[in-house]
């Protein structure tokens, strides 16, 4: 058994080491490989760190809603832990996603900020998951947090299809799959596979540091 | 399984029950229409546009006091059940949560709908918009978006009623969910207004419809886990 721990723990440190090497792989590719855009210049390497977070972050929103469902069906405390590490990820992805894309906007359009669809239900589905997290911070029962997290989760994650085809639905100035040159493609291939080998660490990380708080909170206070 | 007839008559006898307990009280739908009025009072106050900027914004300020005014109603459907243990009293009986679920959906749904029908013709009498100029459309729009409103509110409703968190916890939790029915809501009426009945406003309509059919659906699915203690 301490054998089998042992490589678990050896080989999460190896998956941390290696999706680092892979991030710092991909960030030197979008500054020494990738092409130089002509129209935007430098400000358009924003968009492979753009696209990565934004594909986790929609990622991490389903998960959240999957691992919900699977704590309504299972009850196992194991499966909100899941679905409250998809759900920080995810978020912080979310956010890092409205971040440069407002970063590449100011470059693009001109502006910090338009309400074009595809930005607006972006945001809506922050703000979405900003309410999660305040769900869950408001209701001390253990088991009820869980279930009704997992309730919004689902409900949230009736957004998901709206943002990803917001661009499709409605006339907007978002860019729908644009055309690119191979070397660009496969520098954005390498972002978002470094993007999301280091999202999943953190995943995995973060549900293991949830499990072990529940354990602790388990041995309640100790008598004086 | 439950019989479709069983399922029916049971929404009907608690959505009856609903609206007597509302007949007898008096208190949520005339403070709704009492909101309602005023936010329209004090909206077109603030408002003095010309008619043609006012035609553009006065979908958007229709379906947000419609939201503000329903949140009252999904507050209120689940708190003097829980306050008076009538909801685990319904629990007890033979039941489905999906027929509670259901009815307190047409209640809210009922409520929406006069209270759209009373807002529409303040800001025609007010704005002087030519909501009522197009009334199928106007129809579709009324119908379909308070459909998806009224789905999720009462589900959003029983939630924080369920979790007794004290605070205006229900407008933060909805906006968020609702912000798409209220922006196509917006949209579809504004283009309503502007006698632009084309593909855009096809595909408005669309979106609500779709977003009332997903809401509905998992809402009956999730209901059962809500009213869980």
């Amino acid at each position: 058994m301490k054998a089998v721990a042992n490589y678990a723990v050896r080989g999460e440190a190896w998956a941390t080491y290696s999706s680092a090497a892979l991030l710092a792989a991909a960030m030197l590719a979008i500054f020494l490989v990738a092409p130089h855009e002509q129209t935007m210049g430098s400000p358009q390497k924003i968009l492979y760190v753009h696209v990565s977070v934004a594909w986790f972050g929609l990622l991490g929103y389903l998960m959240t809603a999957g691992f919900g469902l699977m704590y309504l069906l299972r009850r196992g405390d194991v499966w909100d832990d899941w679905s409250r590490a998809s759900a920080e990820t995810g978020w912080i992805c979310s956010t890092l996603t409205l971040a440069t894309g407002s970063l590449w906007a100011h470059e693009a359009w001109n502006t910090w900020w338009t309400w074009d669809p595809r930005l607006t239900t972006s945001l809506i589905l922050w703000a979405a998951y900003a309410g999660y997290f305040l769900i869950r911070g408001s209701i001390e029962d253990p088991g009820k947090r869980a279930r009704t997290a997992a309730v919004l989760s689902l409900l949230g994650a009736v957004d998901v299809p709206l943002v990803v085809m917001a661009t499709r639905w409605f006339r907007g100035i978002h860019p729908v799959s644009p055309s690119m040159e191979p070397t660009m493609q496969l520098v954005l291939l390498l972002t978002v596979t470094g993007f999301t080998c280091f999202f999943v660490i953190l995943l995995i990380r973060r549900q293991t540091q949830l499990g072990l708080q529940r354990q602790v909170d388990s041995f309640g206070t100790l008598p004086s | 399984v439950i019989p479709t007839a069983t399922f029916a008559r049971d929404v009907w006898r608690l959505l009856q029950k609903d609206l007597r307990r509302e007949f007898r009280t008096r208190l949520t739908w005339p403070a709704a229409f009492l909101m309602g009025l005023l936010l329209v009072l004090t909206l077109e106050f603030q408002t003095d546009l010309p008619e043609a900027t006012k035609q553009q914004i006065t979908g958007g300020f229709l379906w947000l006091v419609v939201f503000i005014t329903g949140t009252i109603g999904f507050e209120k459907s689940f708190t003097d059940e829980n306050d008076d243990g009538c909801l685990d009293a319904l629990r007890m009986c033979p039941v489905s949560p999906a027929a509670i679920y259901t009815s307190k959906v047409t209640l809210n749904f009922l409520m929406l709908v006069c209270i759209t029908t009373v807002l529409i013709l303040l800001f025609t009498l007010f704005a002087e918009a030519p909501l009522l100029d197009r009334p199928t459309e106007t129809l579709s729009v009324v119908l379909l978006a308070n459909l998806g409103l009224a789905a999720i509110g009462t589900l959003i409703g029983a939630i924080v009623n369920r979790i007794r968190t004290r605070g205006n916890l229900i407008a933060l939790l909805l906006l968020p969910l609702v912000l798409p029915v209220l922006l196509g809501a917006g949209e579809a009426t504004r283009l309503s207004m502007a006698n632009d009945i084309g593909e855009e406003f096809g595909r408005w309509l669309q979106l609500l419809a779709a977003f009332a059919a997903v809401v509905v659906t998992t809402s009956l699915l999730v209901f059962d886990f809500v009213l869980e203690d």
